[in-house]
């Protein structure tokens, strides 16, 4: 039987190769970053059992690396999809690691000596990385990549320290991109989510306030791998942040900007980052301020009952008009209305973050022109019929899952990406 | 290989990780002088092809029959080291690892001595433990390549078809006397407003159409023995039982829909119906003349004795004050909600179509909940909203309560029979809640649609292909290895408690016909708690017995 | 550069600061103001707020004015700037009332077509002069103070009409007090309304309203606070003293200025030609500072 092609290496592109692999069928996991495990590895718990996001996650990670059946690309992207459901040709670029990966065994020295400073995307810009560099330490591959836009021998022809300090000579600056030809019965695509960027609503002060962050900047910094070591010493002037208030709906429920639809999962990401605050420092003062509580999951109403009566976490129903700062303590103001009681009023914080809404990546209009698949108004990947047929495509033997379709939490993305395997399963069948 | 056993050591330096924290040269001398310690090394990198090398070189020259690698975690890398050494002729269950990278090396980083100190305990317990350690094969197991499926709805349609699309038998096993479920009960369906029997009928003429799915009406599952691959059920047909023999079950059984007796005037006051009653109501069109209609969110959900939320009610009034705002524009339709559930793309949409449509929310609170009494023409509301500040009195021609989803009277006596747990709601409860929804704890057996939470057709849809993936793994396979870390009873100490059979999430524990505990290896996961809490310390586990943790642990509070 | 000059009332009648300031630096910076003949009050804020047609007829003969002469028009007060900018966008989407308030035009010979540009005077320094030419004039940049920066409600909302500078975070007068030489920085108050219009309604609060931001711009370390709208420097600076009595703040002293008042002593003019002399906050000592 002919593989499968996985595009996206999040929870739900690593649930569907896991489930294809595990039944006999070859995968072909293409990622487009250095390593697979997406946003839900840069996570620091997840709800509601409070476990450590990488350490469930890892495994999971690494029996995709293991897995004989599977076959990671990362650096990759589909660039170019021919024929149908049964054969496809899809033509796979492979961006250069500059690194080799069979020799390369993750020690991570070159980044140690690399003089060249660059801005952390994993850590969400909250701290640098290297020019070459391991993206995460539980990453996989643990393979190095030199980030050629910033390295200073591709720039300016000088340097070259990591050659120098590799202990397995790995490093190879004349690596080119590949091309890699696929021959498949099906495709998964599962290219989840970014985050909406807040910079819009320039009332809450994202980019003016260092300590108004996004949810996920929140979660490196109370993440134990974080640049804090998990301390939540707010970026501004590292004082601890004591008073922390979240904003939900920060870009969805709203015609005017941002977008319309609900993000689904912030109320309950907010709950989460609560009950961690509240976990680090009982004495600590959490608002979260909603429009409506969405607890619509299995075990969230109970979880949010907890995070009320046992952590002590505060419910305001308000969307928040303002986030001033103080210039001189840095602390930030949030005026309000509590709709309950009618109340327009202010509240203090060392701290804001602002629950941004899931949104689409930019990336899936081109892979949808590639893929020849249509994207709904926002950017999202469209299903054949949001009711009857949730992960088909308008393409016998294209399937989707996860976020690339929508905001969705993590049970329900790896229940699709089982889900989309099972189609694709049933398509290798068919074409036999 | 001799009997007595040769003991290898190889340290790794982890290029700076261990090495730059610790002295792992000193190490290695330390090993050396271990009893049973044939031949100790340090590597660089011990999981470089290079180090795998060197193992399986130094098995072969120095005749080892024991290895121990100190180096990083288990978790990545013991499949790795265990594969070397099976490539060197040993079982891979005679190697061990000791962790003195994360549990060493990289929290102890400024305190070089006490770290070397450290590791060379842990390379010390590793080493006791290795010289008992035994070589052990792993059990493997046929796996039957017919599926069951309990519930013949929407989610037990959707996942039969699969599992047939995927080659297998399957036996859908429903107890109505005919397919269908709750969808036969509904008009449309949110978010397009699709008929539900447009949904349902289809699948349910698939299904009859489809050669290798056996449909069997007003049946129940009476009895289930043996474990993944092989269970042996029954199933009850009017007074006939037929057995039937599978490899994996799919619960599908659904929910049922409360009755909200004596909730807002339900049962006393005329004009108070469910949404579930509303939809026949349109489908038979019998609304009349039905002018004024308040719907009631939380009916008998997010309370006390009911803390979920039933995830679907508010799309759900949504979509039918819509239809009935759409229908007759002169009607005038109230929400009364405490939080809008209306999420993700196309639900929220619901919400923003019905305000743009007329239809009137309003918020109430859990302390103040609405109150409907009889009124001279029809039922009447009062209901304090805060958003308003006031209190509303709504004279309604009806009143239709959104009342949630609640588990299937059936859950309790069928986790009892499958030996899964049901939550708190009573509900059936997965392996693990983020990554393992589909799954149980048990072997074999998944679970989708309302049966695990109340959810909408979507997403049940999307659970049921889920589980038919999950329970086609298997079974395609045909066979399944387990690993060799499984327990063992010592019948001659065994006294029948049946402390451990309790006691085990995994059900792989059993009374044999001598009344004794028995384990099936091929679904023991080697947890352990059959062994620490038996009473009479009859269970032991291979590859951690009680003599090599004894050994272990008593090497631990050597000094070195 | 040339632009059509409209003072309107305020101004004329008691904010000569701002008038003398604004006709004592443009022409450093290359820019020449041309007086209109025939205006006339721009309706805001007493025909605007009871009639419709009254205030847009006032407001559109002054742009029919400003567009025979050709120049771009410059409104030196806030709410002159948005009265006019309201008009031309209410104007616009309504040809019925355009087309009334033409009928009634013609009787002075006048038509409105809507084709004058309305600048303001934040637009004219920071987007067309621009802060380098200013900064490149400098003869006494006011290097060690500090300065709040106000650019008063109308400058910035209702922002689907108001386009001079972001209704939530702007910048222009800051980048243009930094451009003397002088720092400036955010501060949470920095858009709140000075509190004038409610002046008729209630005074009280209206002092209270002003006297808080006061308050706060002294308590972040400012050396004074810097508008370009004629009401605001009328609230801050002419009835400092009834704030101060109203908050029993007899220290409160925060010195009000005209940018232009401060842009002109920067580039070394005397502190008499920029009607400095007229402000009644304590800016004396400031302006002692800066001309040593």
């Amino acid at each position: 039987m002919k593989p499968v092609l996985v595009i996206g290496g999040g929870v739900a592109g690593i649930q569907a190769a896991l489930d294809l692999a595990d039944r006999g069928l070859k995968v072909h996991l293409v990622e487009k970053s250095p390593s697979i495990g997406g946003v839900m590895a840069q996570l620091d718990k997840t709800l509601p059992t409070m476990d450590c996001s990488i350490c469930i996650l890892a495994p999971k990670m690494i029996e995709c690396s293991r897995h004989p059946n599977i076959t990671i690309h990362t650096q990759s992207q589909v660039k170019e999809v021919a024929g149908g459901a049964g054969n496809f040709d899809v033509k796979v670029l492979k961006e250069p690691r500059s690194v080799n990966e069979s020799k390369c065994t993750g020690c991570g020295v070159c980044s140690q000596k690399c003089p060249t400073k660059v801005r952390n995307d994993w850590q969400e810009g909250l701290a640098d990385r290297k020019a070459i560099y391991i993206m995460f330490p539980q990453a996989v591959p643990l393979t190095a990549t030199i980030d050629r836009d910033h390295c200073l021998y591709f720039q300016k022809g000088v340097c070259q320290v990591c050659s120098k300090v590799c202990p397995s000579g790995a490093i190879d600056y004349e690596q080119k991109p590949e091309e890699i030809d696929l021959n498949v019965s099906s495709i998964v695509v599962a290219t989840g989510f970014q985050e909406y960027d807040p910079s819009e609503l320039k009332e809450y002060g994202y980019g003016r306030f260092k300590d108004v962050l996004t949810a996920m900047e929140f979660e490196r910094l109370v993440c134990a791998s974080g640049p804090t070591g998990g301390h939540l010493n707010r970026p501004s002037d590292g004082k601890l942040a004591q008073r922390v208030a979240f904003i939900q709906c920060v870009g969805s429920r709203s015609h005017k900007k941002g977008y319309p639809f609900c993000s689904s999962v912030c109320c309950m990401y907010a709950t989460k980052e609560a009950v961690l605050i509240k976990e680090h420092d009982p004495a600590s003062e959490v608002n979260i301020f909603y429009m409506d509580l969405k607890v619509f999951g299995k075990g969230f109403q109970q979880f949010v009952d907890r995070a009320k009566s046992h952590y002590g976490v505060v419910y305001i129903r308000g969307r928040p008009g303002e986030v001033r700062m103080n210039p001189v303590t840095r602390d930030l103001t949030i005026w309000y209305e509590d709709t309950n009681t009618g109340d327009v009023t202010s509240k203090e914080a060392d701290m804001v973050v602002l629950c941004t809404t899931m949104i689409a990546r930019p990336e899936n209009k081109e892979l949808a022109e590639a893929l020849g698949l249509e994207l709904d108004e926002w950017g999202f990947f469209k299903p054949l019929n949001p009711l009857t047929n949730p992960i088909e495509t308008g393409l016998p033997g294209v399937f989707i899952c996860g976020c690339s379709h929508g905001p969705r939490d993590i049970p329900e993305s790896v229940a699709e990406a089982s889900g989309a395997a099972a189609c694709a399963a049933e398509v290798a069948r068919r074409f036999m | 290989m001799s009997e007595k056993p040769r003991v290898g050591v190889f340290v790794c330096h982890c290029g700076i990780n261990i090495g730059g924290y610790l002295d792992v040269p000193d190490v290695v001398k330390y090993a050396e002088t271990l009893p049973d310690v044939a031949y100790a090394e340090a590597n660089l990198y011990t999981c470089s092809s290079d180090g795998l090398q060197k193992i399986k070189e130094a098995i072969k020259k120095h005749d080892l029959n024991r290895v121990v690698v100190a180096s990083c975690t288990p978790r990545t890398h013991e499949p790795l080291f265990q594969g070397a050494c099976e490539e060197a002729g040993l079982n891979k269950y005679v190697f061990e690892m000791a962790n003195i990278r994360d549990q060493c090396s990289w929290v102890h980083m400024h305190e070089r001595n006490k770290a070397t100190q450290k590791a060379k305990d842990l390379v010390r317990m590793a080493v006791a433990k290795a010289r008992l350690l035994t070589p052990e094969e792993e059990p493997e197991i046929d796996i039957q390549p017919i599926g069951m499926v309990i519930g013949g709805g929407v989610s037990g349609l959707t996942a039969a078809l699969s599992l047939a699309d995927q080659g297998f038998e399957v036996h859908l096993v429903e107890k109505e006397d005919k397919l269908g479920g709750y969808l036969n009960k509904l008009e449309k369906l949110f978010p397009n407003n699709t008929k539900a029997e447009d949904v349902i009928k289809p699948l349910i003429q698939r299904v009859k159409e489809t050669p290798n799915i056996t449909v069997h009406l007003k049946s129940t599952v009476t009895d289930v023995k043996g474990f993944v691959g092989n269970f042996d059920t029954e199933i009850t047909t009017g007074d006939e039982t037929l057995p039937l023999n599978v490899g994996t079950i799919i619960v599908a059984t659904g929910a049922d829909y409360l009755n909200p007796e004596g909730l807002y005037g339900y049962g006393e006051v005329e004009g108070v119906v469910t949404q579930l009653e509303l939809e026949g109501l349109i489908k038979e069109g019998k609304l009349g003349k039905a002018k004024t209609i308040v719907m009631i969110q939380c009916a008998g959900a997010r309370i006390e004795e009911r803390p979920y939320c039933s995830r679907i009610c508010c799309s759900e009034a949504m979509k039918n004050a819509t239809l009935l705002v759409e229908e007759n524009t002169r009607r005038d339709l109230y929400i009364l909600y405490r939080d809008l559930q209306t999420y993700g793309l196309s639900y929220t949409e619901l919400e923003w179509d019905a305000k743009k449509k007329g239809v009137k929310l309003v918020k109430y609170d859990i302390e103040r909940p609405p109150v409907v009494t009889k009124g001279e023409k029809g039922p009447v509301v009062k209901v304090f909203g805060p958003l308003l500040g006031e209190e509303l009195t709504i004279e309604a021609d009806m009143v239709v309560l959104s009342a949630p989803l609640i588990p299937n009277e059936d859950n309790k006596r069928l986790s009892q029979l499958l030996k899964v747990p049901l939550n708190s709601d009573g509900f059936f409860l997965e392996a693990h809640v983020k990554l393992r929804p589909l799954d149980f704890a048990t072997d074999g057996v998944y679970v989708c649609g309302t049966a695990h939470s109340p959810k909408e057709v979507a997403e049940s849809l999307a659970q049921a292909r889920g589980a038919a993936s999950r329970a086609g793994i298997p079974m395609a396979k045909g066979r399944l290895k387990t690993a060799a870390i499984t327990s063992v009873v010592d019948e001659t100490k065994c006294s029948g408690c049946g402390t451990c059979i309790e006691l085990c999430a995994y059900n792989a524990i059993t009374k044999n016909e001598r009344g004794l505990a028995q384990v099936t290896s091929a679904v023991c996961k080697g947890c352990g708690v059959c062994g620490a809490s038996c009473p009479e310390r009859a269970i032991t586990m291979r590859h951690f017995t009680n003599e090599e943790l004894e050994a272990q642990g008593l090497a631990a509070i050597k000094e070195a | 550069m040339k632009y059509t000059l409209y003072l309107g009332c305020t101004v004329q009648s008691e904010q000569f600061g701002l008038e003398a300031s604004v006709r004592e630096t443009m022409p450093r910076l290359g820019v020449e103001l041309e007086d209109m003949k025939g205006a006339s009050c721009c309706g805001f804020p007493a025909l605007s707020s009871v009639s419709k047609v009254g205030w847009h007829y006032l407001s559109a003969r002054n742009l029919a004015i400003a567009e025979e002469m050709g120049n771009d028009f410059l409104p030196l007060c806030n709410g002159c700037h948005l009265s006019f900018v309201e008009t031309m966008h209410y104007l616009e989407a309504d040809p019925d009332l355009k087309n009334l308030i033409n009928t009634h035009l013609e009787k002075e010979g006048l038509q409105y077509e809507g084709k004058v540009k309305v600048v303001h005077l934040l637009e004219v320094l920071h987007d067309r002069v621009g802060e380098k030419k200013i900064s490149g004039e400098l003869v006494k940049p006011l290097e060690g103070l500090k300065f709040a920066s106000h650019p008063g409600c109308h400058a910035i909302r209702p922002s689907d009409i108001q386009k001079v500078d972001d209704p939530e975070d702007p910048r222009k007068l800051d980048n243009l007090i930094k451009a003397l030489g002088a720092e400036t920085f955010d501060y949470p108050e920095k858009i709140d309304c000075c509190g004038s219009q409610l002046a008729v309604a209630s005074g009280r609060t209206t002092l209270k309203i002003a006297g808080d931001k006061l308050q706060a711009v002294k308590s972040y370390g400012f050396d004074g606070l810097v508008t370009t709208c004629p009401f605001c420097f009328k609230m801050y600076d002419g009835r400092q003293r009834a704030i101060k009595g109203a908050l029993k703040d007899s220290s409160l002293d925060v010195p009000v200025f005209y940018y232009t008042q401060l842009l002109g002593l920067a580039l070394g003019f005397r502190p008499e030609r920029l009607g400095l002399q007229l402000n009644q906050s304590p800016v004396d000592g400031l302006v002692e500072r800066i001309m040593e």
